[in-house]
């Protein structure tokens, strides 16, 4: 089966979605969405046909970049285990560089994120190597970081860190409103619903100058 | 900026069709302001200017 040629500029994100990381997920969504990329993202289809497992296959394979956040290691509040989606998810991607076959995925670029530097060597040091970035739980650093990284992966020109988090900002100011007139509360909105309010205020915030 | 990447994922639970008026409207109605008073402001060199 043949890639399209929107490979290149699609990025698989795979990341917590909790309400405690809602501020870092909305930001790097943006981020990506202004760089000039396309987010992928295991909540963007709802197939009851597909297993959620599948879906991640295919959006993998689709993407060639992927951004991970393995900073929930804490132990779940309810069952008193911890949350390995994250983990397998980039195990998938890295494997998928190695056994397709196929060029194109042996391209594949990821950025891992943790909470702290080097605290991923206490609990997955095989990722070693790999681009790990610490973003502290705030959503400029991980604006900042992100950039950073698809503008060193791809070698595109990007806005600057300032730059995204100053539209980024706007962004966030004129949300209320656009979900106030689309009756829309902030935890209904889906993730389509998220991205597209996201990819239409950058349209029509770049067509007004 | 960089221009956007749109992709298709689908039905969301509000239409593209009513995002796309209502980010165009928000984005608009705080543009307009600026736009006017730079009119404004030109307007005013440019009366200046003929009573010159």
């Amino acid at each position: 089966m043949t890639l399209s040629k929107a490979y290149v500029r699609q990025v698989f994100l795979n990341c917590p979605f909790d309400k405690d990381y809602l501020p870092l997920y909305e930001a790097i969504i943006f981020t990506v969405l202004a760089a000039g990329f396309v987010i992928r993202c295991s909540r963007e289809r709802d197939d009851s046909g597909e297993t959620r497992i599948a879906k991640i296959v295919d959006i993998i394979r689709r993407s060639k970049f992927s951004i991970h956040d393995i900073s929930r290691v804490e132990l779940d509040t309810t069952n008193n285990l911890p949350r390995f989606n994250m983990p397998l998810e980039l195990g998938l991607f890295l494997g998928a560089r190695h056994y397709s076959g196929d060029r194109k995925q042996l391209e594949k670029r990821c950025l891992i994120l943790d909470t702290e530097p080097f605290r991923y060597q206490k609990f997955i040091s095989d990722i070693g190597g790999q681009d790990i970035r610490s973003h502290g739980g705030d959503a400029k650093n991980v604006i900042g970081e992100v950039r950073s990284w698809l503008s060193s992966v791809s070698r595109r020109s990007i806005p600057g860190k300032s730059e995204l988090i100053a539209i980024y900002d706007q962004f966030r100011n004129d949300l209320p409103d656009i979900l106030n007139r689309l009756k829309l509360k902030e935890d209904e909105m889906q993730f389509t619903d998220y991205v597209n309010i996201c990819a239409e205020w950058i349209e029509a915030k770049t067509d007004a100058g | 900026m960089v221009q956007v990447l749109k992709h298709n994922y689908g039905k969301g639970s509000v239409s593209l069709r009513d995002i796309r008026t209502v980010v165009q409207s928000v984005v608009l109605s705080k543009k307009h302001p600026v736009k006017n008073s730079v009119s404004r402001k030109n307007a005013v060199k440019k009366q200046s200017v003929m009573e010159k």
